[in-house]
């Protein structure tokens, strides 16, 4: 997959109209701040004006993000300008502000692009043409554990090729990841069968510890959806988890079913209707009959 | 679209947050990606050194570091049956080459590089049709260019999991999951004057620690 709107493929880097390679990373190619006071002090509104210089109105160091971010009306925009043209304090936070703004508009995109398959076939071809190649990368179950990376859980069996040539390598990190395999097969697995997808759940309006993982199954034509979430507080009472089927672009939802009281959840659903979406989201549900997506979010996972 | 889809995935390790599987060496502790300390580059470079001495647990702290920036990179070239095959082969290279390593630089440009090349040669194996664009994406410079800005955003990532929560919190929500302040404001039910302070001093912050974490 081409890059958005890139003009230029052969020459321009990934996201679209981004700055040309030779601008380098921007922190480093940033000038230090023109101000003695340092960015991070982030003078409250309620500052005094620096004294050397008079300038109009309160220092404007937390408007600037809203300011680089287009969220300004004409007269906030107009105000923070003038402000900005006298005040050196300011100046010196707007420095660090486009800094950090720039670098994570840059990550994101890249994330954002990333998160993309360019190279995904149709979403119902992985299991038949492994089937047809015969090659590795999805389990086959010929009843051999080697995992010999803690990574490739799921994976039983490198190519051959593979699997000669770093039998040494395999004995040693077989110690390593036999305490991962170890710990991950406690969590149940409701089926088995060729993985198609794995993602990890990323916490939303959950609290800190909470994450997870989703593992989408093939059974034939269909899929089986495997949700496994970790450190996930009881929901209050009264109240449940429900697991769902998201296509981010359009918001559309399909209810795939309640999570249970422990956490897992495992839910089988026609491949045609799967390859509609490409998240799961987890909500908080009320147990008050109204069957809708609750709008709270806890955790989310893009698969 | 919101933009969280890629979120955790670089700095998390594999299997989300999950806690290290056993007491590894203390050196190794300074704790996965986004919750990485300042220790985090000294630690990177005895991370390296141990990996040097065969030190399994150290290809094991690898993994649990870069497995999700190398798998989200990978995920976007080869098709899902050839992912978890070309991330293996990454870090079997890394093991392999473990005695080349220089301790005084990144692994994560190293790692990636691999995985470009490893990617490459998965594509290239395929039978099966390949999208002509992802190989375009994976050689010569414009690779090369793209593997750097993974690197970076994972960089980016990684100072953005030193500040504070709060701040964390506010500037994920507007930069990766493009929500408005008033929108944050809402979400996070905090006066909105709050989400602009938060942003704007961690912004600030973090540009601090992007200038900082450059050798």
């Amino acid at each position: 997959m081409t890059p958005p709107d890139d003009p230029d493929p052969t020459a321009s880097p990934p996201p679209p109209a981004s700055p040309p390679p030779t601008a380098g990373p921007p922190p480093t190619a940033s000038p230090p701040p023109p101000a003695s006071p340092p960015p991070t002090a982030g003078p409250p509104p309620t500052a005094s004006p620096s004294p050397e210089r008079p300038h109009p109105g309160e220092h404007v160091g937390p408007s600037l993000p809203a300011l680089l971010a287009g969220e300004l009306g004409r007269t906030e925009t107009l105000q923070v300008a003038d402000h900005l043209h006298t005040c050196q304090e300011c100046q010196g936070a707007l420095v660090g502000i486009a800094v950090g703004a720039g670098a994570l508009r840059a990550a994101a995109r890249i994330e954002h692009w990333l998160a993309e398959p360019a190279a995904a076939p149709p979403s119902s071809a992985p299991a038949a043409l492994t089937a047809r190649t015969g090659q590795a990368g999805i389990p086959r179950h010929d009843g051999e554990d080697i995992a010999f990376l803690p990574v490739l859980r799921e994976i039983r069996r490198p190519r051959a090729r593979l699997r000669a040539a770093t039998a040494a390598v395999a004995a040693a990190v077989l110690l390593v990841g036999g305490i991962l395999v170890g710990r991950q097969l406690q969590s149940p697995r409701p089926s088995s069968g060729p993985v198609v997808a794995t993602a990890a759940l990323q916490r939303l309006a959950a609290p800190a510890p909470a994450g997870g993982e989703v593992t989408v199954v093939a059974k034939g034509k269909d899929r089986i959806l495997i949700v496994r979430t970790a450190n996930l507080p009881p929901p209050p009472t009264g109240d449940f988890y429900e697991v769902w089927l998201l296509a981010p672009q359009t918001d559309k939802m399909l209810p795939m079913g309640v999570l249970s009281p422990t956490g897992t959840g495992s839910y089988g659903i026609a491949g045609s209707i799967m390859q509609q979406f490409s998240a799961v989201d987890v909500s908080l549900q009320r147990n008050d009959g109204n069957p809708a997506h609750s709008k709270t979010s806890v955790l989310r996972a893009y698969y | 679209m919101r933009w969280g889809s890629a979120r955790d995935a670089l700095t998390r390790g594999a299997d989300g947050a999950g806690p290290a599987p056993r007491s590894t060496g203390q050196s190794f502790r300074a704790g996965p990606g986004a919750a990485g300390s300042s220790a985090e580059l000294t630690d990177q470079r005895s991370l390296v050194v141990a990996l040097g001495r065969g030190d399994e647990r150290a290809l094991e702290e690898c993994f649990r570091r870069h497995a999700a920036m190398v798998r989200t990179y990978v995920r976007h070239f080869v098709p899902a049956d050839g992912v978890d095959d070309v991330v293996q082969m990454v870090f079997l290279e890394l093991w392999r080459s473990r005695a080349r390593l220089d301790p005084e630089r990144d692994l994560e440009p190293w790692l990636l590089a691999v995985a470009r090349r490893r990617s490459i040669d998965s594509l290239r194996r395929r039978h099966d049709v390949v999208d002509a664009s992802a190989l375009r994406d994976l050689v010569g410079d414009r690779g090369e260019e793209i593997a750097e800005r993974v690197v970076w955003a994972m960089e980016v990532r990684n100072a953005l999991g030193r500040l504070p929560q709060a701040q964390q919190e506010a500037i994920g929500l507007s930069y990766y999951e493009q929500l408005s302040q008033r929108e944050i404001a809402e979400r996070l039910d905090v006066p909105l004057g709050t989400v602009k302070a938060r942003v704007a001093r961690g912004l600030a912050r973090l540009a601090d620690e992007l200038r900082g974490s450059d050798r």
